[in-house]
């Protein structure tokens, strides 16, 4: 099992601190959540700089209404449930539908462990997830981060989303099924090229 | 977008709970029924491998995406400072020992525990403080029993000629101690620490032996 997000506890306590004005604690859970929201955002609003605004806010929400945790929930589902409606709102007040961040500068990463040969296959694997993924509404998308990156149980997807648990199995199942129809799809192409 | 409520008829339910099994979040419960259902169908089995194989996919994919811009953290962090300045009238960069020391007391706080504990703290200095307010037995009340050691008594007379010092002396050698006396006749009681018989005897020799202080010293029980 990744255990890249495991911090619940310490992450309750930092929190705690937070609501006690304590900055030091707000720096740590900042550094822990910049990324994670920013691109979480992006998934929703498809503009890197009204994202950057929406983290913002959200940032500013989570140092004012630190003491309002409820603890019925992992603090991550929290703030992703701010950053969620913030953006939100967002696209209402901007009526934002396009995709505009351009996410293409990600298989360029170099990987220092990689050799020649697995370098240009992993940049290969990873170009098509990306285009397979940008294939993919924004709702199944946003499943799929929940579920495989920031590692959330069904119950809090379903919390943080406002949906029934029931939806939210089938819409991984259903996403996970665009995904690789996508990516056959694309893998398709390439061996037409 | 709507979905689909539904599974197709021929997906497992199980299938539906492979994402959560494969991401560890799981409950028991459900987790035990997935455990059971995987070791007879192979067609989930297959399709857990190929879940875990897109959550490695994704999870590099996502974790080498894009930052968002410095400028970003600085606003937030400045923001922060401003309502911190607000907060706590002193700027960051002046603030004085005293702030420091509010800021470590609260950090004590911070832990879950710490009530718990503050709690217990309160109620033994309380507990502590009933018990050294209750009124202390009178002297003539406390025994040597009261410490659980056993004990002999014997009845001692000692002569006229004996003097302060040399009884005084002489309850020390034995570590006894005179409870009762004197009688009209003279005779005093004296408690001794003693585990049984032979240790009543052995101080009883030692009283007779010494004349010159002692004119009789009888065992009694006590």
């Amino acid at each position: 099992m990744d255990t890249t997000h495991r911090h619940d506890g310490s992450e309750s306590d930092l929190l705690a601190a937070v609501a006690a004005g304590q900055q030091s604690a707000f720096n740590q859970l900042y550094s822990l959540y910049e990324h994670r929201v920013f691109q979480y955002v992006c998934t929703l609003v498809y503009n890197s700089a009204l994202a950057e605004e929406i983290v913002g806010d959200t940032m500013m929400a989570v140092w004012r209404g630190a003491g309002t945790f409820s603890h019925t929930s992992r603090v991550s589902t929290w703030i992703f449930g701010i950053a969620r409606h913030k953006a939100l709102d967002a696209m209402r007040r901007t009526g934002r539908q396009q995709r505009e961040v351009d996410l293409d500068g990600i298989a360029e990463l170099p990987h220092t462990e990689d050799s020649p040969l697995d370098g240009v296959h992993r940049k290969q694997v990873a170009s098509l997830t990306q285009r397979a993924l940008a294939g993919l509404s924004r709702e199944h998308q946003e499943i799929l981060r929940l579920v495989f990156y920031e590692e959330l149980p069904y119950e809090e997807i379903a919390a943080l989303l406002s949906i029934p648990t029931n939806t939210v199995k089938t819409r991984v199942y259903y996403a996970k099924q665009h995904l690789k129809q996508q990516l056959e799809r694309l893998g398709q192409k390439e061996s037409i090229r | 977008m709507s979905d689909q409520d539904t599974l197709p008829a021929q997906v497992h339910p199980e299938a539906a709970l492979l994402p959560w099994y494969a991401n560890g979040t799981l409950n028991e419960s459900d987790r035990r029924q997935v455990d059971q259902h995987l070791t007879g169908c192979s067609t989930c089995r297959a399709e857990l491998e190929d879940l875990t194989g897109l959550k490695s996919a994704l999870t590099a994919l996502y974790a080498a995406q894009p930052s968002p811009s410095s400028d970003m953290s600085r606003k937030i962090r400045e923001s922060i400072d401003r309502e911190a300045a607000v907060r706590h009238p002193r700027s960051v960069g002046q603030r004085s020992r005293l702030d420091a020391v509010d800021e470590w007391f609260r950090s004590l706080f911070v832990p879950r525990w710490v009530p718990t504990l503050a709690a217990t703290l309160i109620i033994a200095q309380i507990g502590l403080i009933m018990w050294i307010s209750l009124p202390m037995p009178h002297p003539e009340q406390i025994t040597t029993r009261a410490l659980g050691m056993q004990t002999a008594r014997i009845i001692v007379t000692f002569r006229n000629t004996a003097t302060d010092e040399q009884i005084r002396g002489l309850l020390q050698d034995i570590h006894g101690r005179i409870i009762d006396g004197p009688t009209t006749d003279g005779r005093y009681t004296v408690e001794i620490p003693a585990a049984d018989a032979s240790a009543v005897q052995y101080k009883l020799d030692l009283l007779r032996g010494r004349e010159a202080i002692i004119r009789s010293a009888d065992p009694t029980s006590p």
